[in-house]
């Protein structure tokens, strides 16, 4: 599957945001723009933050994937891969690294594992291209795509 | 030869060091995240700093020992492949050759620097 598709995926793949992930959104845009990418990442990542992300954690049944401006993407894993952008780079060894040690752990507790491996998700996959390349958390949530799809909760 | 051998163990043995202090940041930002949020326990980063500052040492130091723990992250991540696959997993082109760029450098940088074996020592 493409990139094309992935972000052509059907709806019914792709939950619409519910009232805490439009808050949770809410809120990474005002760090984001208070503070830029990288520190609005470090202060809201689940395990590394304060956990603002949560509501976006892809291990919660029914929001592995989440619906933004730029398609399906998991937003917890492109905020872990933004906590690294403070110099270009090393996006990609740290979500191999960081993808093989959640495996590892995952397996070693008995965990339900979905995707073993890196890129073995497509929508995985586009979320590392879109860190990779420098998107924030303002390219996922536009202006226009929270009004649409949080209305009241948007900004 | 050697000479070239030594930079490169020197090297490895910094960025070792080096990649010992971020892991412990990060475990360090976990633990504030468990006390002040209830996030999850990453303590698998305490370990995996405890051992990129052991091989860092230990290659700073010309020890035999740290040239075999050099191999430990090719080992655990051949592992994990060979499990994944197993399970069924599945990773398409071109992001498989990324994986198996991966794969190789993790197994081929520890390959190359045993050319300094004979010049180091076990303790």
């Amino acid at each position: 599957m493409s990139v094309v598709e992935v972000l052509n995926r059907p709806s019914n793949n792709v939950n619409k945001l519910t009232p805490a992930q439009c808050q949770a959104a809410r809120i990474l845009l005002q760090r984001e723009e208070k503070s830029g990418t990288t520190v609005a990442a470090w202060n809201s990542a689940i395990g590394f933050g304060d956990g603002t992300v949560e509501p976006f954690n892809n291990s919660v049944p029914g929001q592995a994937y989440v619906n933004t401006a730029k398609g399906a993407v998991k937003v917890d894993w492109f905020t872990d891969l933004r906590l690294t952008t403070l110099v270009p780079g090393p996006q990609i060894p740290a979500y191999i690294v960081g993808k093989l040690t959640w495996t590892s752990v995952r397996v070693a507790t008995g965990a339900p594992v979905t995707n073993y491996l890196p890129f073995q998700d497509l929508v995985e996959s586009w979320t590392v291209e879109l860190a990779t390349s420098g998107y924030g958390f303002r390219s996922l949530f536009t202006p226009e795509f929270m009004k649409e799809n949080c209305g009241q909760w948007g900004r | 030869m050697g000479k070239i051998s030594y930079s490169l163990v020197l090297i490895a043995g910094r960025f070792f060091i080096f990649m010992a202090t971020v892991i412990m940041l990060l475990f360090l930002a976990n633990l504030r995240s468990r006390f002040y949020y209830h996030g999850p326990n990453y303590s698998s980063l305490l370990w995996m700093s405890f051992y990129c500052v052991l091989t860092g040492i230990g290659l700073l130091k010309s020890k035999k020992w740290a040239f075999l723990l050099l191999f430990l992250p090719g080992i655990c991540t051949i592992t994990i492949f060979i499990y994944g696959w197993a399970a069924g997993a599945r990773v398409l082109k071109p992001w498989a050759l990324v994986n198996y760029g991966f794969i190789i450098t993790l197994v081929g940088i520890p390959t190359f620097m045993l050319r300094y074996w004979h010049e180091s020592r076990w303790l």
